[in-house]
């Protein structure tokens, strides 16, 4: 790297810090709202706690919380790995093979994401097979849910990837799933990485529509059971704010590792333009 | 070999049979509610009463002003979210120091429910104790109802859609960044480029395809979006801020169902044609580049 | 390949679930746990607004019939937005919960009472219900659920310490209100807190209360379609008050963007004198020890809002336990509920909380420290709520934007009661049996 570009490099990450007030203020605030007393939470602010609380992160631990935190594991786990492999293979097949067909499918996905969640069809369609109130049907929504998005986010990659690569693959007798695993999937890695952490986020957040789905509190997720129980409008924002930095902080740990992976995998060298 | 040998449908099969199925099926079938009588008061033996919710929605006083939100919210948020996202994940990406720290500091804004940022962003702008307010006052310059007129209102709304997504859009952005491959990179500098030839003629064109999906992702996230809004001002001050979201909430909350399917069922067409025009705008875009 | 891609992926959870302090459990494991140790007594299903499932009563009251009966409630909190929409929806699909908590109002209608809750007519603990409350309790001719809930007297709040200074006393009709809150100008205290971004905080039911008990056969003229707002004097003289009120800068110059989380530091440092509000807000939400008044420096007197000259309180709404008369735990449900009522077991959970009492043997609860000082003039102008629950299509919060819009004069009287009343007429038509 030249003098030159190392100098421009330091100014911009100069510049980035200074940017970054604009996020770690409210991030500040978030995390001091936690640790304050009702009633001086009765609105968010950067003041310090005149008291820091650490019992509200007790309380918010207290209900539930290893029981509804196994339950969001297993389901954002599964939904997830279903959503990155199914829309993989999707994206995949429509953007290689490109005929009529293909293009149809791309274009209802895409509709996929303006299409809302419609509860009361849903749920009589999971009551008639036989599998509502189930998380593994929570999964299978959410995979259904959130494919659009990533199939969105595979196919422009793929498309990007260019097909004398495969070409050269199915001179070797590599076609279908071999062909992708060995050509395509390697040089897909920063897309799962991203789709991967943003789907996570996603089905981990999710407020309304386990509401729906499930039929008992013992099945609930995460976010359901320890934020929802204070409610949204008894205005215990500092129960809020200790359970939005409990339930970030898995996503935030998962986000970093995610980044790790996605640099080495490119330093390592899985490309041969 | 054929291309069908090469990639077989079966492999997508599955994947369309979920969507299909769990998603698009239920979907679709909930818009033959607009055509009901379907209310909080009437959930058996709906009747089919044809176009009158759909008619009425239309005559709706409030969608004139709603739809001229709904595209304020939406353009200002695709062009904001796109290009800072861009600018900061090209950053990002180059070989600086603090960057793991860097890009989880960015990243966190998107982590946050709607609910949080609605909750930090009513603070801030808030007239008698807001931080905004605060920092004028001391400039000498007396409070302003932020969220108390139409003009001020929708941009604080903006400003904290867009503060809540530029996240989205960096590391959508990193990943395109991130398969460029090295070797073009290499290839170009030893070819005597300079950094913004290279950025021009190699990087652009490599990740349009990412950035398109960040414009499409912004565009139609920002014409749905409705909780943020619900969470700040509430649709208020008035009917001010109100969205063709917020719309189909205050249906729904009233227990007007039908007509709450039957805003969307609007609105659905009107996203329809918006993303396929995009599509057509920017596959040709792709193929020019 | 793609193993290795699962593999990250699960490692990645794993990492995270360890870091989290659990070992990453498998969820199924979990259940069959649950449902062996509730073996030997039944798992009772309740859905309820989370808001309210997390009163302090009600938390006490189920960990007791817990440790009583060996039963198990499965408390399902439902997001207060979207509460009654998310229960309608599992009605419709057949999902019923064995306990439904509902707040008792004409949308009750809706979840078909004859057909789904248990009839609690010949219950003894009918004739313990006081006499106020048990109209609430009753769907057409059948005690349909047990109110079990706080009641609080809704009024204007004042901060006395701030009257005793100026020399202001109570007002006892509007237009002593209406100079009252002419000093309170003149001394630059802004008069009224008006959360009036909130929308709902405007609270305008207050002021149909005593007109729909002065003409009682408004509520079913309007259901019927017979009538609407504009045809009510007093609903217009109710938006002249506001109209006028705005313009003298009673609610101050932030009505616009006032919100009610700030009611608390507003009123808490005198910036403000009175808000409209009820009595245990004091108790339950306001801080007393963060701010120069204390609650007990507040009182409470009637509302004026242009439509009833004398003032007016209005009385608490209560929620009601409806039980499931379909549902395979009928008989514990029904357990559940006459073990609220027995009044060793009430007292036990309202002991200490601060509500107006719902039973005749209620005997712990605390009467807030406003309406004892005040309790002849409450007691004299206490009127049920009737607006809210009683006319079809009433909306608070709609209700309220469109009085916001009159206030800052965008749009005129007129206009403002045609906007309300649509809204209503929306809801009745979507509503209407044909």
């Amino acid at each position: 790297m030249s003098i030159k570009t190392k100098r421009i490099n330091r100014v911009f990450e100069a510049v980035l810090w200074i940017f970054s007030i604009v996020t770690i203020y409210p991030i500040l605030m978030v995390l001091f709202t936690s640790f304050k007393s009702k009633g001086e939470s009765s609105y968010m602010s950067i003041a310090l706690p005149s008291k820091w609380i650490f019992e509200n992160y007790k309380t918010v631990f207290e209900k539930n919380f290893l029981q509804s935190l196994s339950n969001s594991l297993f389901i954002t786990l599964i939904s997830v790995v279903m959503i990155v492999v199914l829309a993989a293979f999707f994206s995949f097949i429509i953007v290689r093979r490109d005929d009529k067909i293909c293009r149809a499918a791309y274009k209802l996905a895409s509709l996929g994401i303006i299409a809302p969640f419609a509860a009361l069809p849903t749920i009589r369609l999971l009551q008639h097979m036989g599998i509502y109130g189930s998380r593994f049907s929570l999964c299978l929504v959410y995979a259904a849910l959130y494919m659009p998005f990533t199939t969105m986010m595979f196919t422009s990659f793929i498309k990007g990837i260019p097909r004398e690569l495969d070409e050269a693959a199915v001179m070797d007798g590599a076609v279908g799933l071999r062909l992708f695993v060995q050509i395509i999937l390697p040089l897909l890695k920063p897309a799962i990485a991203t789709t991967g952490i943003l789907s996570f986020m996603w089905v981990w957040n999710e407020l309304q529509i386990p509401l729906y789905l499930l039929n008992s509190s013992s099945k609930w997720t995460l976010p359901l059971s320890v934020y929802n129980f204070y409610g949204q409008y008894s205005h215990s924002w500092n129960l809020v704010c200790a359970d939005v930095v409990l339930v970030s902080l898995p996503v935030i740990l998962l986000y970093v590792f995610a980044q790790k992976w996605v640099i080495s995998g490119m330093t390592s060298g899985a490309v041969k333009g | 070999m054929n291309r069908k040998k090469i990639y077989p449908l079966y492999l997508a099969a599955i994947p369309a049979l979920i969507f299909i199925v769990f998603f698009l099926l239920p979907s679709t079938a909930g818009y033959y509610y607009a055509f009901t009588n379907w209310s909080a008061a009437r959930t058996t033996d709906l009747k089919f009463v044809g176009l009158e919710n759909v008619i009425s929605v239309i005559q709706n006083t409030k969608i004139p002003k709603a739809f001229v939100n709904t595209l304020i919210y939406a353009g200002v948020k695709t062009v904001l979210v796109t290009v800072l996202g861009f600018v900061f994940a090209y950053i990002l990406n180059r070989e600086i120091k603090s960057r793991t720290a860097l890009r989880t500091i960015y990243f966190i804004p998107a982590i946050f429910s709607c609910l949080v940022v609605g909750l930090i962003f009513s603070a801030v702008f808030q007239t008698r104790y807001g931080t905004l307010n605060n920092i004028l006052n001391v400039f000498g310059i007396a409070n302003v109802q932020w969220l108390g007129t139409r003009g001020t209102a929708v941009f604080s709304i903006c400003t904290a859609e867009v503060w809540r997504n530029v996240g989205y859009a960096i590391i959508i952005t990193l990943a395109g960044l991130q398969s460029v491959s090295a070797d073009y990179l290499e290839a170009a500098k030893l070819d005597g480029a300079s950094e913004w030839q290279i950025f021009r003629h190699v990087t652009l064109p490599l990740i349009m395809p990412t950035v398109n999906v960040n414009i499409l992702f912004s565009l139609i996230y920002g014409l749905k979006m409705f909780d943020l809004i619900y969470v700040m001002t509430g649709g208020g001050p008035g009917n001010d801020t109100e969205s063709f979201g917020t719309l189909m909430m205050n249906e729904m909350s009233a227990g007007r169902y039908a007509q709450s399917v039957a805003v969307n069922l609007v609105f659905t067409v009107i996203l329809v044609i918006v993303a396929l025009a995009y599509q057509k705008f920017s596959s040709k875009w792709e193929t020019v580049e | 390949m793609r193993k290795r891609v699962i593999a990250s992926l699960i490692c990645a959870t794993m990492v995270v679930a360890s870091l989290s302090g659990c070992g990453g459990t498998d969820g199924d494991s979990n259940e069959i746990k649950k449902e062996s140790k509730s073996s030997d007594g039944v798992t009772i299903s309740l859905y309820m607004n989370a808001d309210d499932l997390s009163k302090p009563y009600i938390q006490r009251i189920i960990e007791m019939y817990e440790e009583s009966s060996g039963n198990t409630i499965d408390q399902q909190g439902l997001d207060r937005d979207n509460a009654e929409t998310i229960a309608l929806t599992k009605f419709t699909t057949g999902d019923i919960p064995d306990l439904y908590v509902h707040f008792g109002n004409c949308n009750l209608e809706n979840f078909n009472p004859k057909e789904n809750f248990v009839d609690w007519s010949e219950a003894e603990w009918v004739t313990d219900i006081r006499d106020s409350i048990l109209p609430q309790a009753t769907y057409e001719d059948m005690v349909v659920g047990l109110p079990f809930w706080e009641a609080s007297n809704s009024g204007c709040l004042y901060n006395k310490e701030i009257f005793k200074e100026l020399g202001l006393k109570q007002p006892t009709n509007q237009k002593e209100f209406d100079e009252v809150c002419s000093k309170l100008l003149e001394n630059g205290i802004q008069p009224i807190y008006l959360a009036a971004a909130d929308a709902w905080p405007i609270e305008y039911q207050f002021a149909l209360d005593p007109v729909i008990e002065a003409n009682p056969e408004y509520v079913d003229k309007l259901n019927a379609k017979e009538m609407t707002y504009a045809d009510i004097p007093e609903f217009k003289s109710m938006c002249e008050w506001f109209q006028m009120a705005a313009k003298k800068g009673y609610f101050g110059k932030n009505y616009a963007s006032d919100t009610w989380d700030y009611a608390n530091e507003v009123l808490g440092t005198g910036e403000a004198a009175m808000m409209f509000c009820w009595d245990t807000w004091l108790d339950t939400d306001y801080d007393s020890e963060s701010y120069d008044y204390a609650g007990t420096d507040f009182g409470i007197m009637p509302v004026f809002m242009g439509t009833c000259d004398e003032g007016t309180y209005e009385g608490g709404n209560v929620n009601l336990i409806l039980a499931n008369k379909n549902g395979e735990n009928v008989e514990a449900a029904k357990d559940f509920i006459n073990f609220c009522a027995n009044p060793d077991n009430y007292n036990k959970a309202f002991d200490g909380i601060s509500t107006a009492a719902v039973f005749k043997g209620q005997t712990t609860n605390v009467n807030s420290a406003q309406y004892e000082e005040n309790k002849e003039s409450v007691d004299k102008l206490l009127r049920p709520s009737c607006a809210q629950p009683k006319i079809i299509g009433y909306n608070g919060t709609e209700g309220g934007k469109a009085l916001l819009q009159l206030m800052s004069g965008d749009i005129t009287v007129d206009e403002c009661i045609k906007l309300i009343d649509e809204d209503r007429m929306a809801t009745l038509k979507s509503f209407s049996k044909e």
